[in-house]
């Protein structure tokens, strides 16, 4: 009896093992899949290259999760190589909540081969939205008309309606990029935007275009900048953080005259955008913990506090800390033995031993059996 | 009885034996050091939470990549296990990738003469872990990737390689790297490492970097897309986007203050 429950049990472990293991790796395959699908589509319909000319592989694929307290958060990485005989070119697209938000391509060899010629760069950046257009099926008819006409020989900024159109040049880590971007503004506040890089020879960059992933909510604002202060200071007189030994720090001197405010709309645990205050009061001094400042955001319609957080930084202000409880900063380590008894925190190897053990002792448990 | 079970556990114990020496070939070391520093009051409850949790999930991100990964955090991370740590990893490896988040301090500000160019990381009880005598010594060129995520650990270079005082060399980029023929520059894109440290003040992990996210998140993000596989520049586009909401890494308010020395085209050894 004893014998017919242990094989039924065994069995039922390792039908239960592998029909995990099929459901994960048909899960992250299905993932793949599908970002994968939006990434070659973006690279064949929309990239001014020649795929004729190249082979396309997938190189790296990375699904990236927030940390636990952001846990709603996922982003998926999918890069291609694309080889040829003159060149190397190597695409990075991103894709979020399914929607491809951005892709940056880089030469790594050669020319870039491209299906087609331009006029000039303007004409490179306008069929490009077109194309792009086609492939998102989101109009974008009124950024392109931007484009007629445009020097791009200065930095310029026009606004049409709610679209804000700027054009610069932004240093790529050493590569001069020409950044047209486009804006969603309402009362001044940006929400959602497109922008695209070209270097200043014609090449494609990258992309990022946010317009698909967030939807726009309640723009209303109905609280001031000075409001907006006033309400942060008032909080800030409820506010408290607590330190490692228990105590409640509590009570701050604000500098009202060095409080700044921005009024933004960054996605707050949610795709919907909304306007709220970004402000930081700066103290007038050093809070325990190395606090200088506090961060207050305030929703603009309503006037509600929904966040606080410290401003600190790593420093040690030294009018303050002659105490620091050390033994000599003159100290010389240089006799300390190189150490050998290092507990390495080997994540792998101790989860190899331990299976090792078990499934030694199984096996051991198993032969005794059978004897 | 059936053999099949006997079987399989044959089976996994050969394949988990075949992971030991992927795990303990120490072709690349890597570690990471959290020196939550209590002195002084210098940390809140909710930094030393949230960078506990982080270095952790660094650690284990490194660990998962290579096998293993040293760590040293909280009482444990006193000047002793700076050094020893930094020891094995120029002893025993070809290659280091190096991660520390605490605080800075100035260790000849009362010696005799006052110095101000030397540089300090503090260890948890406060001891300082001095460039030239606790880092130089047991750093190399093996030392290709590094990020210190203390303050002004971006400062002092080269000066601080070409031009050493009295107390010796100084400033972290030199002391973790040995950089000096050919020297690192800010976002270059040649070289074999990369260094990466805080011009001025280092933001706490508990400061509000953007919207929702804090710079333990930045932490978090850079390392995991770096685990990835991408590169430096990539990664630092990706925080750009995904923190700031702009494309490029030079228009988010980090540029010139996370600076990165060496090559920025490098992915992790």
């Amino acid at each position: 009896m004893n014998s017919q429950l242990t094989k039924v049990c065994a069995r039922a472990i390792i039908l239960l093992i592998v029909f995990y293991l099929i459901g994960c790796f048909s899960y992250a395959f299905a993932t793949q899949s599908a970002a994968q699908e939006k990434a070659i589509g973006f690279v064949e319909k929309v990239l001014p290259l020649d795929l004729t000319k190249y082979n396309l592989t997938l190189t790296r694929y990375q699904k990236i999760m927030g940390p636990s307290d952001l846990a709603w958060f996922t982003s998926e990485v999918v890069e291609f190589t694309l080889d040829s005989k003159e060149s190397t070119l190597v695409v990075t697209c991103t894709v979020q909540n399914n929607i491809l938000i951005s892709c940056n391509m880089i030469a790594k060899k050669g020319p870039v081969i491209s299906d087609r010629q331009y006029v000039n760069l303007v004409e490179g950046v306008k069929t490009f939205l077109e194309r792009y257009q086609t492939f998102t099926k989101v109009d974008s008819n009124d950024m392109i008309s931007m484009l007629s006409g445009l020097d791009i020989t200065k930095d310029l900024s026009i606004t049409a309606g709610n679209i804000k159109f700027t054009l610069s040049t932004v240093n790529n880590f050493g590569t001069e990029i020409l950044q047209f971007k486009w804006v969603y503004t309402v009362n001044g506040v940006e929400y959602t935007s497109l922008q695209v890089g070209f270097q200043k020879n014609g090449l494609f960059d990258s992309f990022y275009d946010n317009r698909l992933l967030y939807s726009i909510g309640d723009t209303t604002v109905n609280v001031s900048r000075e409001q907006a202060i006033d309400i942060a200071i008032k909080y800030s007189e409820t506010y408290s953080y607590t330190m490692p030994d228990g105590s409640q720090i509590r009570g701050f001197n604000i500098t009202k005259d060095q409080s700044k405010a921005k009024l933004v709309a960054y996605p707050i645990n949610s795709t919907v955008l909304r306007p709220y205050w970004h402000v930081e009061l700066l103290l007038n001094q050093t809070y325990p913990g190395s606090v200088v400042g506090l961060t207050i955001f305030i929703w603009a319609n309503s006037g509600e506090v929904f966040h606080c957080s410290n401003i600190a930084y790593g420093g040690i202000d030294y009018s303050d800390t002659g105490n620091l409880d050390w033994e000599s900063p003159l100290a010389s380590p240089s006799s300390s033995p190189q150490d050998n008894t290092s507990t390495i925190s080997m994540g792998v190897l101790t989860i190899t031993v331990i299976m090792l053990l078990v499934i030694g002792a199984t096996i051991v448990r198993l032969s005794i059996k059978r004897k | 009885m059936s053999k099949v079970p006997i079987v399989i556990c044959a089976n996994l114990l050969i394949g988990l034996l075949s992971l030991i020496p992927q795990a303990v070939s120490a072709n690349v070391g890597t570690a990471v050091f959290c020196p939550n520093n209590f002195q002084e009051g210098t940390d809140t409850n909710n930094e030393i939470i949230l960078s506990r949790a982080t270095c952790a999930y660094i650690r284990d991100m490194l660990a998962a990549k290579y096998g293993g990964c040293y760590d040293s955090f909280d009482a444990n991370c006193t000047v002793e296990r700076y050094v020893s740590i930094l020891s094995t990893l120029k002893t025993s490896f070809n290659k280091a990738v190096v991660f520390s988040k605490g605080h800075r301090g100035y260790p000849y500000w009362n010696a005799s003469p006052p110095n101000w160019n030397h540089m300090s990381l503090l260890s948890n009880n406060g001891a300082p872990v001095i460039d030239n005598v606790h880092i130089l010594p047991y750093t190399s060129t093996k030392n290709v990737f590094t990020f210190i995520w203390h303050c002004e650990t971006a400062e002092k270079y080269p000066a601080g390689a070409l031009n050493p005082d009295s107390y010796g060399y100084y400033g972290m980029p030199y002391c973790w790297t040995t950089a000096m023929d050919p020297l690192m520059y800010p976002y270059a894109t040649s070289g074999i490492r990369v260094y990466l440290g805080w011009w001025d003040g280092s933001p706490q992990f508990e400061y509000t970097a953007n919207g929702m996210w804090n710079f333990a998140h930045v932490a978090y993000l850079f390392w995991y897309f770096m685990c990835g596989g991408a590169t430096v520049n990539e990664a630092l586009n990706y925080i750009a986007q995904t923190v700031y909401g702009v494309q490029y890494f030079s228009q988010t308010p980090l540029w010139w203050w996370l600076i990165a020395f060496g090559n920025v085209s490098l992915t992790l050894p």
